[in-house]
């Protein structure tokens, strides 16, 4: 009788030991279990970057203080890796969502992090910048937002759409947001007047295919 | 007797192999990352390697000097649903957007969107 016990305890042991082995394996499979990958390092460093244009965050006055901050977890992924530091965070404006958009220093120029989340990237050029969002939790799967940062002394900064026509949208304290439905022309460039008089332009960084793709409902738990 | 001990001996060592992998899991809170992609990928489009895994966070870098546009973009797997998808000059990221998708077995890809060819690097991040 008591072997028998043992017995049942031993194959017990030996399910629990298989299951612990098939976690193992399951976590072995992320990043497709190449055996010539390389191997996964703690994140506890920014990634290598380029040298830091001091002047981009002497222009965008980036001060200290947390006078309307924004909650460390609402920082994303870029803004960490390039060091961003919520504790300095800046309210520049208000987003298409509601919340708010925020300049933050980081360690090679700035990053902007929202309350929403849409509104994320980070800046080294002491120039205009734009990044777009063609899919994200926070933002309407039929919709396609371009934002940015401009430096002080531009107020406003003109969008450039694949039809030709332009669209003039405001620079609030630093940060520009275009936001338009996905039918509506491609937004190729954000383009300024400098005080003396010339045109520059930076692309809006919407690829070709920005229309392509189901973008998930971020209220379906299956997406 | 001798098989009483045996088991026990067992017992113990499971206990103890079932503690290490614990206590490696509680102070293991911090996030690794995989590098994928790292090679030329021809003008707007696609890099043809990606990564899959419950990830958490997804960015596309240009490793060169100057202005290169990247993207990233990350689906459900089985869906095929976008949960991710950013543009941006030389580094974009997933930002916060797979925070309500953890569960959720997910691709990573990037991209080159400029109008010349150029290396891209990937990178996935799992917790």
């Amino acid at each position: 009788m008591k072997r028998k016990t043992y017995a049942l305890l031993v194959a017990a042991l030996a399910l629990l030991a298989a299951a612990a082995t098939g976690t193992a394996f399951a976590v072995g499979a992320v990043g497709g279990g190449d055996s010539d990958q390389e191997p996964a390092v703690i994140l506890t460093e920014p990634t290598p970057a380029e040298a830091f244009a001091q002047k981009f965050k002497e222009q965008l006055s980036v001060t200290a203080g947390k006078p309307n901050g924004i909650e460390a977890g609402r920082v994303g992924i870029t803004s960490r890796v390039r060091g961003a530091n919520p504790d300095g965070a800046r309210l520049a404006r208000n987003s298409p969502n509601g919340g708010g958009i925020f300049v933050l220093p980081a360690d090679e120029g700035v990053c902007i992090a929202s309350d929403s989340g849409v509104e994320e990237g980070c800046y080294e050029e002491a120039t205009v910048s734009a990044s777009s969002v063609i899919c994200a939790p926070g933002l309407p799967g039929d919709q396609v937002e371009v934002f940015g940062v401009a430096p002080d002394g531009i107020d406003k900064l003109t969008v450039v759409l694949a039809d030709g026509s332009e669209r003039t949208i405001a620079v609030e304290r630093n940060v520009f947001v275009y936001r338009a439905s996905k039918e509506a022309p491609r937004p190729l460039e954000v383009a300024w007047t400098t005080a003396a008089g010339e045109r520059r332009a930076v692309p809006a960084h919407v690829p070709e295919d920005f229309r392509d793709g189901r973008c998930a409902n971020p209220a379906d738990p299956t997406p | 007797m001798t098989l009483k001990r045996n088991v026990l001996r067992m017992c113990a060592a499971l206990v103890a192999a079932m503690t290490i992998g614990a206590i490696a899991s509680s102070t293991a809170g911090a996030v690794s990352w995989y590098n994928y992609c790292g090679w030329q990928v021809a003008a707007n489009s696609a890099c043809s390697d990606s990564r899959s895994g419950y990830l958490i966070a997804n960015t596309a870098s240009y490793p060169g000097s100057g202005d290169v546009g990247v993207c990233e973009r990350v689906v459900a797997a089985e869906s095929g649903s976008q949960l991710s998808r950013r543009c941006d000059n030389r580094i974009v990221g997933s930002g916060t957007d797979l925070n309500g998708y953890g569960l959720i077995w997910k691709t990573a890809t990037v991209g080159n969107d400029s109008n010349y060819k150029h290396t891209i690097d990937g990178t996935a991040y799992i917790p």
